[in-house]
């Protein structure tokens, strides 16, 4: 049954066409101007088209809010903390949105990115900075390596949960202490199993060839198209906005 | 312990658009210790009747009782009691295994279903016996075992805690002809002698043919109770996209030359069938 975080949501729409090096672009231009910009203007636009684009995903509304409200207790301890240091409502608005804005984004690129398009996206991206000599190939290994042992992580505990149920260790029917103690018992096996599985992985794409400073003609993936052009200029729109913001102020 | 499917159906992913039903409106009750076999062919929606009974999943419509429990999507008080009467071996080994030692694979059951922990090693290697598999991999790392072993010790770590039920899934996925015959004289020992009810989950039929008591055709989430006679009928199992069992096959074929052979559902009957007649 599907229900992990960051896990691919195989359906068609337009999101899941777009090329995975666009989507990595515009997940850095989003990043970087939500780290830097304090304009509310600017943090509810990109919302709003951050909010679009979960929308035009076809991937159920469901499940971002799932992620959201998975959030719940740390945005609750998140409006304690502003209001102990007694910041403004429009500050503590603008830091909330910009949570949910890069918690959307985020689970958008997951949910409509396979792990192989990640690899290959990450692998354009950054395999420029080889040039300069700054050998940047074991880098993406690694950061390929932490994108996707989380799904694994995810569905090796589901499977673990589950098998552990039917030998006596009940999660489904258990209450939220009880949960508590299932997963904390079964976490050191689920932690192993996924290693497990990921030096698996890892050896099969060693069998296969695969290296990270080859270029790989063989990967299909989605060619840059219009919307990939549409969704580029939002992005650097949204710069476009943040520097003339800055030039009036 | 009586097993009773009543207008069941099973959804996953309801209202998005992966969603997927597996059984519809399914109604069928096991009610003695026979071999039942659940003949299907892939994704025909046969493996969720494993997870129902175990209670691991819940129905989106309908109940399954299992005794005196009802599995209905409501709450199960002491689930446990339950599920320590059933038995449930996955195809696949590797979905199964949770622990990093041979010897903590096997106790897993023991120790969260409170049994006498102080019988624990003798119960272990009682139970790899029983699969064949040798005591001294006890100690062993799971990891390290071959897919065989490890498909043989998931029996074995189902049948340590001595459930009622046993659900073998594909049991004979990943085997040698060898231990396929130690499964049937396990599953024989396990009917005749323990009086336990044995449900298999396959597409094997030559296994089913030679084992079970009663047959389920399963396809597109529809349980349709068959005679055993069914298997005979190469056009009613196409249709459900499986094969006639080889035995039968050779027997239909003899038939053809005026052999006269009467069908038998092992290799041993059949040779003395030849003996007797050709």
């Amino acid at each position: 049954m599907y229900s992990y975080f960051t896990s691919y949501y195989p359906v068609k729409s337009n999101i899941h066409k777009l090329n995975p090096v666009v989507k990595l672009i515009c997940l850095l231009i989003l990043t970087l101007l939500t780290f830097i910009t304090s304009s509310i203007k600017l943090e509810v636009l990109m919302l709003f088209v951050t909010t679009y684009l979960c929308f035009s995903s076809n991937v159920p509304l469901k499940y971002y809010f799932n992620t959201l409200y998975g959030l719940r207790y740390i945005f609750i301890l998140l409006i304690v903390l502003l209001a102990a240091r007694g910041l403004y409502l429009e500050n503590a608005l603008i830091i909330l949105i910009k949570i949910v804005s890069m918690m959307l984004y985020l689970d958008m690129i997951f949910y409509t990115t396979s792990s192989s398009e990640i690899k290959y996206g990450i692998e354009k991206v950054l395999t420029p900075f080889n040039i300069f000599n700054f050998n940047i190939s074991p880098f993406i290994n690694k950061l390929v390596n932490v994108i996707v042992f989380f799904p694994l992580l995810f569905s090796t505990e589901r499977e673990v949960l589950v098998n552990s149920s039917s030998r006596g260790l009940d999660y489904t029917y258990a209450d939220i202490i009880s949960r508590f103690f299932v997963i904390v018992t079964s976490f050191k096996n689920t932690l192993r199993l996924t290693i497990e599985k990921m030096k698996k992985q890892k050896l099969s794409s060693y069998l296969r060839g695969y290296s990270t400073s080859k270029y790989r003609t063989n990967l299909r993936t989605n060619k840059v198209g219009f919307l990939d052009i549409v969704l580029l200029v939002v992005h650097i729109s949204f710069i476009a906005y943040f520097i003339f913001e800055r030039s009036i102020l | 312990m009586e097993i009773v499917f009543e207008n069941v159906t099973y959804k996953e992913n309801t209202r998005t658009p992966l969603e997927r039903t597996y059984l519809k409106d399914v109604s069928f009750s096991l009610n003695e210790n026979k071999v039942y076999a659940f003949l299907g062919d892939s994704k025909s929606g046969k493996e969720k009747l494993a997870s129902l009974i175990n209670a691991t999943s819940l129905p989106s419509k309908g109940y399954i009782q299992i005794g005196d429990y009802f599995n209905d999507g409501r709450h199960i008080k002491k689930v446990n009691n339950l599920r320590m009467n059933i038995g449930y071996v996955k195809m696949n080994p590797l979905d199964f295994e949770i622990n990093k030692l041979v010897k903590d694979e096997l106790a897993f059951g023991l120790k969260y279903f409170k049994y006498k922990l102080k019988k624990e090693e003798i119960r272990s290697k009682e139970a790899l016996k029983l699969v064949g598999l040798p005591e001294e991999i006890l100690n062993r790392r799971v990891y390290n075992l071959t897919i065989r072993e490890r498909k043989l010790l998931s029996i074995a770590s189902s049948l340590i805690f001595n459930p009622n039920i046993i659900i073998l899934e594909e049991v004979t996925a990943f085997l040698l002809e060898k231990d396929k015959e130690n499964i049937k004289r396990l599953i024989r020992i396990m009917k005749e002698k323990y009086g336990k009810m044995v449900i298999l989950i396959t597409k094997d039929t030559d296994f089913a043919y030679e084992v079970s008591d009663e047959i389920y055709l399963v396809s597109d989430g529809k349980v349709e109770k068959c005679e055993k006679e069914v298997l005979l009928d190469a056009s009613i199992l196409n249709r459900y996209n499986l094969n006639t069992p080889r035995i039968v096959d050779f027997i239909t074929e003899a038939n053809k030359k005026n052999a006269n052979l009467t069908y038998t559902p092992n290799i041993l009957d059949l040779i003395k069938e030849v003996y007797r007649n050709v």
